[in-house]
């Protein structure tokens, strides 16, 4: 097979390192790139996904790319497994999808916006694919820096606000992440995963704790699990619906990557499990579970509503991962699939009503069902599935974490989540009915989209993208047992991280 | 460690307070590009002078150059206000 | 209150690390490391002289790509948030004394500037010092020519096209060490000329151009665009 991950990075980093050149002469042709680029990485994607699907069945899936030409100790490496090809699938779909969805949602007229939005693409692509951990770190900050110009795009008030608050408690969590790797380095003297996680047990131990705690902080910041959640519903609440949707459904489950590669494969969840961490990992994220529903509960601002529910999920997440059993790491890598299809769908659903609609930001989602009656049924499945009901996908991720915690008898974990998805029905409820009452009052607003008729009709492109979201969400409730081989090829590599190391130090020998 | 890094590095904590404890913004600022100069200093006795020149372009040069505009931006945008309160 | 919570919260972390930087053992645990290997033998594989540059502009290029990148994306993104299509009407600049001064210096700087960036894989210094005082130019310019000096001698436009060049330049360096070498910013062997010249080790050279253009360039926006505002009310 001849493909290169490699590739999947480099068009998007292209793409963005063109777009500002080609602006300055022609601004049509931009356009025009713009929705070329985004299919053509698609098709990769796809094609990756498509050529790939044998091996991942076989368990022999495994790309290593070697840059600059030097082997790993030396230089830096691409580590493609089944994992990373899962999360990069991931990363394609939905940038392509908000890519789209962002063409009719921002308009054209912001080159800049297309540049920050492929590089966020490449960032993520690199931090999925990469084996090196500094060049990890490298990542993160691109795909950090770019989320901090794209929150503030409105430029009001509230999302300079909620910029800044983010970006202290993102370069914070920078800071720690990159101290946890400083510790590592000066005491291995390696750079690669793999080598680190060979000999991670041979630093002292206390220094093995520092690194840990040093990396977790950072990544539990960024996740926005319970002690570190006040940036999440300031942020989700002024990005731009595209933002908040890109922000919830790649980059969180991204983080979510990065801390299955750091603890299961980096440096072994035994070192969680002996100082006795995991419990507390497992503690802090039910918290935060309970935490997000409730305090969604209170929120009249449907954004802002669906950033707490986002902590909910997050939050479990993480939980149900940090039981470290097989079914707990499939149910988490289920529902963060299924998460990412269903709140993507709700952000940027609820986001085409805030974007057609006048008046202030409260409300504009009454009366929604008569704007535009398909897209609020949308919204409505979507809020089905997260609460999981049963055809739809959401029901299957919860039923599977369910059986994960009665399988280690955590029962009051069982008793959240159930009462999280009660919670979750009291607090969508509302904006359902908001959105099918006062018809009166929307018939004398007008839509702020001025219809010009043709191929780039701006509400077809948003519209689309919500539409593709409903197949997707519910298609994949039908045949949730698709991903059950790859899903147990996946959680093989991370429950025995010695066939990523032979995979990729494979041809070296060590002393 | 040398006698001039022994001089030094009380002297890089010293800068590093005051540039805390300064009220006025331009003082912190301008403290800090001190600070980045005391620092690639350091870094040269360390034989590491592509640190160094990136620390005394960057940290007191550019830095210094950015900050200062942010802060003169501050200032005219509270001028205008203030003003815009008055009339 | 709350100040001195925070003053022993960081008080205790500093204190914890500490301990345990100290605690950190004096040579890496591994025997093969990386940075063996380059002490011995950087000049023999990469025709560097300058390790450092060996290491961020052959060893660990993609390193590089990717910090130049992120530097890429603050451009863009501050550019996004500042943008305003006003043009400034800026001062009149500082005293004419000065204005001769830097006159006959600028051209010093820029002679620095290039000069660290072309041998930056024969002294110390590369790509990235040298954008940098390329970018210390506009500075110039603005403070003591006035802004509309520098509009009208480098407009915003022009400095987006150095900036792109060097960024597709650093990423063409790289297309053609696949076709050459077979890996992506691969060093061709045949550029490896002389070590110790100029036109020597490799794809660094041409990496280091692209690498100031992109900075020096990428730099100078961000700081006009952050005086724009500024001087248009003086």
């Amino acid at each position: 097979m001849i493909f290169s991950p490699l590739l999947l990075i480099l068009l998007p980093l292209g793409t963005a390192f063109l777009i500002p050149l080609v602006d300055l002469f022609h601004v049509e042709t931009r356009r025009l790139m713009v929705i070329i680029s985004a299919s053509f990485s698609l098709f990769l994607g796809f094609a990756a996904l498509w050529s790939a699907w044998p091996e991942l069945l076989a368990g022999t899936f495994f790309h290593s790319y070697h840059l600059s030409g030097w082997l790993p100790p030396l230089g830096i490496n691409l580590a493609f497994d089944s994992l990373g090809l899962l999360f990069s699938s991931l990363v394609t779909l939905f940038s392509f999808l908000i890519i789209v969805y962002s063409i009719g949602f921002i308009g054209h007229h912001e080159g800049k916006y297309y540049v920050l939005l492929f590089l966020f693409q490449a960032g993520c692509q690199g931090i999925v694919m990469t084996g090196d951990i500094f060049n990890l770190y490298v990542f993160i900050e691109l795909s950090a820096i770019t989320s901090y110009a794209l929150i503030a795009f409105e430029r009001d008030r509230s999302s300079l606000e909620a910029t800044i608050k983010y970006m202290v408690y993102g370069i914070l969590a920078g800071v720690f992440i990159f101290l946890g790797i400083i510790i590592i380095y000066r005491s291995l003297g390696t750079l690669n995963i793999a080598e680190i996680a060979d000999n991670f047990h041979r630093i002292p131990l206390t220094l093995q704790r520092t690194s840990v705690v040093f990396l977790l902080t950072g990544l539990l910041i960024k996740l926005g699990v319970f002690p570190f959640h006040f940036w999440m519903a300031k942020v989700y609440g002024s990005a731009p619906a595209s933002i908040s949707a890109l922000l919830s459904g790649t980059l969180a489950k991204v983080n979510i990557y990065i801390l299955l590669r750091l603890f299961w494969v980096g440096t072994g969840f035994s070192v969680l499990r002996e100082a006795g961490w995991d419990r507390f990992l497992l503690g802090i994220a039910l918290l935060s579970t309970i935490l997000g529903h409730v305090l969604a509960l209170r929120e009249r601002e449907v954004k802002r509503m669906l950033a707490f529910s986002s902590m909910g999920h997050m939050g479990m997440i993480v939980a149900v991962l940090s039981l470290n059993t097989p079914l707990g790491l499939f149910a988490g890598l289920l529902h963060a699939v299924f998460h990412a299809l269903m709140k993507t769908g709700l952000f940027l659903s609820a986001g085409y009503f805030l974007r057609f609609r006048e008046g202030p930001k409260e409300k504009r989602f009454t009366g929604a069902a008569y704007r535009k009656l398909p897209i609020f049924i949308g919204f409505i499945i979507f809020a089905l599935s997260m609460i999981g009901i049963p055809p739809l996908n959401g029901f299957f991720s919860k039923w599977f974490t369910m059986q994960a915690f009665l399988e280690k008898d955590v029962y009051p974990a069982i008793a959240l989540i159930y009462s999280g998805n009660i919670l979750g029905l009291i607090y969508y409820l509302p904006f359902v009915r908001q959105g099918m009452l006062g018809k009166e009052s929307i018939m004398k607003q007008k839509s702020t989209s001025s219809p010009t008729p043709g191929f780039f009709y701006q509400e077809r492109f948003v519209t689309t993208v919500v539409y593709i979201l409903i197949l997707l969400v519910m298609s994949s409730g039908l045949l949730p047992f698709v991903f059950q081989e790859p899903f147990e090829v996946m959680i093989a590599e991370l429950t025995e991280p010695i066939r990523y190391i032979e995979h990729v130090l494979g041809g070296i020998i060590h002393e | 460690m040398t006698l001039l890094e022994a001089f030094l590095l009380p002297l890089l904590l010293v800068i590093a307070i005051l540039v805390v404890a300064f009220r006025d913004l331009l003082s912190s600022v301008i403290t800090l590009s001190v600070f980045s100069t005391v620092l690639a200093i350091i870094y040269i006795i360390h034989q590491a002078p592509d640190v160094a020149l990136a620390e005394v372009v960057i940290g007191s040069g550019l830095m210094t150059a950015v900050y200062i505009a942010v802060i003169s931006k501050i200032r005219t945008y509270r001028q205008t206000h203030k003003r815009g309160e008055k009339e | 209150m709350k100040v001195f919570l925070t003053a022993i919260i960081l008080a205790f972390t500093g204190g914890a690390l500490f301990v345990n930087l100290g605690s950190i053992p004096d040579s890496f645990l591994l025997s093969h490391t990386a940075s063996r290997f380059y002490r011995e033998a950087v000049v023999t594989e990469t025709g560097a002289l300058n390790t450092v540059s060996a290491i961020l502009y052959d060893f660990r290029a993609f390193d590089s790509l990717g910090e130049s990148t992120v530097i890429f994306a603050t451009v863009s993104g501050i550019v996004l948030l500042l943008s305003r299509k006003t043009l400034p009407v800026s001062s009149a600049g500082l005293s004419l004394i000065v204005k001769r001064t830097f006159g006959i210096l600028t051209p010093f700087v820029f002679l620095l500037s290039v000069y660290i960036i072309l041998h930056g894989h024969l002294s110390p210094g590369g790509g990235f010092q040298g954008g940098v005082l390329l970018a210390v130019i506009t500075i110039i310019f603005c403070i003591i020519y006035g802004s509309s000096f520098d509009l009208s001698r480098y407009p915003p436009q022009r400095k987006t096209l150095i900036e792109t060049t060097g960024a597709l330049l650093f990423l063409g360096v790289g297309i053609i060490g696949i076709a050459l070498t077979g890996s992506f910013l691969g060093n061709p062997s045949a550029w490896r000329g002389v070590p110790g010249t100029l036109p020597s080790a490799g794809s660094i050279v041409p990496i280091n151009l692209g690498v100031g253009l992109k900075v020096g360039a990428g730099l100078a926006i961000i700081f006009y665009s952050m005086i724009q505002k500024t001087l248009k009310r003086q």
